[in-house]
Parts: structure tokens; C-alpha cells; sequence
């Protein structure tokens, strides 16, 4: 198992309450916001990137309740949550999941 | 003596003469005991017990057991050693020609009177088998030494016949069976066919053990095949060969695990006993596992605070090992699985139950302390090599544990260079063989032997032994 894949199992293990899984998607179209905005206006960029803090901390420290996943791999984390941001459609995958199995059961 | 060195047999056995020893039963019981000839051509003692289905006296039992699973032995009788075990002329014989100065002898068909349903005539038949093993065995130098046998179906009968066999017929020791039947909790109506046991460890016995220490002297705890009691491995064997493999060595094993266990070397730390026909090849393995239990499963268990891992840490792995697709269902599954293994709704630091401490009382000492402190002994067969792997995997005090025995009269005994073999089979230095032929024979009989002894072996060299 590569470096990364360990890094992504650690931070998918590392998000498993459902509002602290949003906050991080959120924490990440945030981000991917701020670097778009870095071409038009700095301080959006900046507004943007202490939002994502907020967010993300806050999530671990309110919901989660454990570590940061970057505390174990720093760096690396934040392409693994990206890939999980993407691969769930910045959780519109896993709402989708879950009416599926409402609807279902 | 053997290179000058004394020789005891710490279990040689009598073939009790029937028709000598049917006099010493009481007559309301003689005509329920008798010797008959099976269709096989094999003798058995005959014996109309108590039927606990009629609740008469109409259940016929033959010893040893002739057919089924357990069975007993057929063309048993030794070609050299029957007529020593019957007729003591001859035993006093082989024991000169063999350089055996003094044999402890139990009997034969004393060793399934722990089967016999009727309490009232396995007392009689107790008092009956000592009494005449007494008179036999009285004379002939001082070298023969009946061991006692107890009714253990009427423990006070059993603490006074100990009295008796010590104080007024001068005996040295008692035995015991390794294991009583008892009926099968699940199968009560089939008893005695489906059995379980309780064996000299459970608190009915507790006056037998104290009345032991009190009159210091040793059990031997000896079973046999065939015998109806419960024999381990032997019980789901259906010839004599597989039975017989197992079950001497079987019900020792159980009966030494339950003693230690349950706490009887700890309530009589002065207790001696013999655990008796089974070898001793096995003893450092069970002593092991004593340990490697004790260890794990009493000193440093703590069923309040079982392991419990992180859920991260476990729903990681899960991930790690199934992949990362589609992983917002292996977060649920893993979820599940673990509040399925570590139930949330039965937190174990809030449960407490007596049965989560098993032998919690005994969390104070290693098992080892009571193979050391000379408490338990075995015995080991002439070409049984396995003295000499003791101290190998015990240390020094697998010097002290086993003794020699002959068998002398049963059918796997060995008559011919029988302490020559025992001693030749290892390169064992003088004082490991001291220890073996008289040495912890000597410390499992104690002074009852030791005083008991012909004058001139008692003042013969005891080299090696610890007194």
C-alpha cells in the first residue's frame, strides 16, 4: 500500500460523523475557491482560507471529536481529502446513498 | 539396592486372591462379588450394584469394563509377575532377583471401587480390601507396603477408614480414584452410562485432605481403564490399545489440573500426593500451560477493562484491507461491525460477574511454586526416558517429581532388569537417580515410610535425597 493510500485510509477513518464529513467537503470547495479567487481578488482568497480552518477544526473538535488527519500525515492530507471530496461529489454521493437506502428500507 | 543405591517401587500392585479376599466382606455383601470367566475367556469381578434406574440392588457390572467405548483390558495376567502379585513368596522373590528393596503396593480391582454406586457396600468393600491387604502384605521383612484405599461415596466413612488404615493396620498412605462419576447434568436419567466427575478437589472432600495432612500421609491418586469413572480421551475409544494410551495419563492430568486449580495445594500447602501410572513425559507441557493460564488468564486479567480499539483505528484497517471504492458504505459496515463486537448497550467496565473471575483467588502464586515446593509427584515406567526431560524443561525441580515404579503385576509392567532399564535408559548422574529410585519416593511417603523401613535399608545412603 503506497504512502497515499495509507494517508486516505487515515483520513477517510478519520471522518466518519456526517456534519464533520460536510464541513470538509465544504472546507474543500472553499479551498479549491480560493485558489480561483487568488487570480481576481486576494482577500476573498484569504476569507476563504480562514473559513476552511474554522471549518475543518471545528469540525474535528466539535462533531468528530478526535484528531486532524493531518496531524498523522501532514502534507499528503490535503491531496486525500480532495481525492474523497471528488470521488463523493463533495458529498452529493453520499446524499444520494443515503435516500437510496431510505427510500429502499 | 541398585549400585548401592535403595530401590523403591512407588507403585507395584496386588492381584487380590478372590477367593482369600471374599472372606473379608461382610456376608450381606459377598454374594454380590464375585470372579466369573466372560465369554472371552477373561476374568472380571462381577459386582450387583445399586440401579439407580429400579432403584434396587440389580445392576450388574463387570471390572474391568469388557466392551464399548473406554473398555478395559483382556488377556491382562503378566506371564512373570501374576503369581508375585497374588503370592508374596514370589514377589519377595523377583523383588531380590531385581534389587527392589521395598514395594508400595496398590491393588487392582480396588481401583474402580470409586464406581461402585452403592455406598454402603463400597465402605465394606474398602474395609474389606484393607483389611486383608494388612495381613497380606504383614511380615515379609517389612519391605511390602499396602496403600489403603477410601470410600469416597460417604466422605466421613471415608475420613474414618483413613484412621484406621493408618493408625490400626499401620498402613503408610491411601488412594484415591482420580475422579468419582457423577450424573451428567444434561443426561441424568442415562447415569452411570453418560457421566461426568467430580474429583477429589471439590469441597466435599475437604475433610479426606485435611484428615491427610493430619495424619501425614500421602494420596496417591490412581485410576485405571475400564474402571467407570470419567477417562478423558479414553471414554471415546472403542479398543483397549487407544483406551489404554490415554487413560491413566488422562484422569491424572485432569485430576492434578483440578487440584491445582481449584485451590487444594493452596489450602494444604503440607499436602503430598501421587499422581500415580500415568508417566511424567506430560508434566512439563501441563505445567506450562498452568503457567501460560495463570498467567494470562488470572495474574493479569482484568475482565472489567477488556481490549477495545479505536474505532478510527479499526474502521482504518478495514479500509486499508477492503479499499477506498465506495467507501461511505465501509464506513457504515465497519461501524456496525464494531459496535457488534464492542457492544455499546453491554459496557464490560459496568458488568460484574462472579463467573468473569475464574480462579481469581489463586491470582497470588504461580502454579510452579507447588511442582517446587514438593507437593506433586509422579511416577515413570522402567525404559520411560522421560525422568531425564524434566530438569530440561523445569529446571532443578524436575529432579524432584517423579518416581520409579515396576507396575509390578500388571500386564504392561516390567519384571527383567527392571531398575536396570529405569536407570540405563538416560545418562542420569547419582544423584537424579538416587532422587528417582528412592529419593522422591521417599519425600512423597514421607516418614511413614521412612520410619517404617527395614533397619538395615534405613540406614543405607540416600544420596541426593532433600529429606
Amino acid at each position: 500500500m503506497s504512502y497515499f493510500q495509507e494517508a486516505k485510509a487515515h483520513f477517510v477513518a478519520s471522518h466518519q460523523n456526517p456534519i464533520n464529513q460536510a464541513l470538509h467537503h465544504l472546507t474543500n470547495a472553499l479551498a479549491i475557491a480560493a485558489i480561483v479567487y487568488l487570480f481576481y481578488d486576494w482577500r476573498i482568497t484569504l476569507v476563504c482560507l480562514v473559513l476552511t480552518q474554522i471549518f475543518a477544526l471545528g469540525g474535528h473538535a466539535f462533531f468528530e471529536k478526535n484528531e486532524p488527519a493531518f496531524v498523522k500525515y501532514p502534507g499528503i492530507t490535503i491531496l486525500a481529502s480532495l481525492s474523497w471530496s471528488f470521488e463523493h461529489w463533495f458529498g452529493l454521493r453520499q446524499l444520494w446513498h443515503y435516500f437510496r437506502h431510505k427510500a429502499s428500507a | 539396592m541398585y549400585q548401592d543405591l535403595l530401590v523403591i517401587d512407588a507403585d507395584a500392585h496386588k492381584i487380590e486372591n478372590p477367593l482369600v479376599i471374599r472372606d473379608y466382606i461382610e456376608p450381606q455383601y459377598r454374594d454380590r462379588v464375585g470372579l466369573i470367566v466372560d465369554n472371552l475367556g477373561d476374568q472380571r469381578m462381577r459386582v450387583i450394584d445399586f440401579n439407580p434406574a429400579t432403584g434396587k440392588n440389580d445392576l450388574e457390572r463387570l471390572y474391568p469394563q469388557p466392551q464399548g467405548l473406554g473398555k478395559g483390558g483382556f488377556r491382562n495376567l503378566h506371564p512373570e509377575t501374576t503369581l508375585g502379585a497374588m503370592f508374596n513368596q514370589v514377589r519377595l522373590e523377583h523383588m531380590d532377583r531385581e534389587g527392589v528393596d521395598i514395594q508400595v503396593v496398590y491393588g487392582t480391582w480396588n481401583l474402580s471401587y470409586s464406581s461402585i454406586l452403592d455406598k454402603d457396600m463400597a465402605i465394606a468393600l474398602c474395609r474389606a480390601y484393607n483389611n486383608y491387604m494388612a495381613e497380606d502384605c504383614r511380615g515379609y521383612g517389612n519391605r511390602i507396603k499396602p496403600i489403603g484405599v477410601l470410600p469416597m461415596q460417604d466422605v466421613n466413612e471415608a475420613v474414618k477408614e483413613m484412621h484406621r488404615c493408618v493408625n490400626e493396620l499401620g498402613m503408610i498412605g491411601v488412594a484415591i480414584a482420580p475422579n468419582i462419576a457423577i450424573p451428567h447434568p444434561k443426561a441424568p436419567d442415562a447415569f452411570p452410562e453418560i457421566r461426568t466427575c467430580k474429583t477429589l478437589s471439590h469441597p466435599d472432600f475437604e475433610p479426606i485432605l485435611q484428615a491427610a495432612v493430619d495424619l501425614n500421609v500421602s494420596i496417591g491418586i490412581h485410576g485405571g481403564p475400564g474402571s467407570y469413572m470419567v477417562g478423558g480421551i479414553a471414554d471415546h475409544m472403542e479398543t483397549f490399545v487407544l483406551s489404554h494410551i490415554f487413560v491413566q495419563r488422562n484422569q491424572q492430568q485432569m485430576a492434578l489440573a483440578r487440584m491445582v486449580f481449584d485451590g487444594v495445594f493452596e489450602r494444604f500447602p503440607t499436602l503430598r500426593v501421587g499422581f500415580l501410572e500415568g508417566g511424567c513425559g506430560w508434566l512439563p507441557d501441563l505445567a506450562h500451560a498452568f503457567h501460560e493460564h495463570w498467567e494470562k488468564r488470572i495474574r493479569d486479567f482484568d475482565p472489567k477493562t477488556p481490549y477495545r480499539p479505536a474505532l478510527m483505528e479499526f474502521t482504518k484497517l478495514m479500509i486499508q484491507e477492503r479499499g477506498v471504492h465506495n467507501n461511505s458504505n465501509i464506513i457504515s459496515q465497519a461501524k456496525n461491525l464494531f459496535d457488534l463486537m464492542w457492544n455499546k448497550q453491554h459496557d464490560p467496565a459496568q458488568i460484574d460477574d462472579s463467573s468473569l473471575y475464574e480462579h481469581y483467588d489463586l491470582r497470588h502464586r504461580d502454579p510452579m511454586e507447588y511442582f517446587g515446593r514438593g507437593q506433586i509427584f509422579t511416577s515413570f515406567e522402567s525404559d520411560d526416558p522421560a525422568p531425564a526431560y524434566l530438569p530440561l524443561a523445569m529446571g532443578e525441580m524436575g529432579k524432584h517429581l517423579t518416581c520409579f515404579s515396576g507396575d509390578y503385576g500388571h500386564w504392561d509392567g516390567v519384571l527383567k532388569d527392571c531398575v536396570k532399564s529405569a536407570a540405563d535408559v538416560a545418562d542420569y548422574d547419582r544423584d537424579h537417580l538416587s532422587l528417582l529410585l528412592n529419593g522422591n519416593a521417599l519425600a512423597l511417603y514421607g516418614d511413614r515410610l521412612r520410619q517404617s523401613m527395614p533397619e538395615h535399608l534405613s540406614t543405607a545412603a540416600l544420596v541426593g535425597t532433600r529429606g
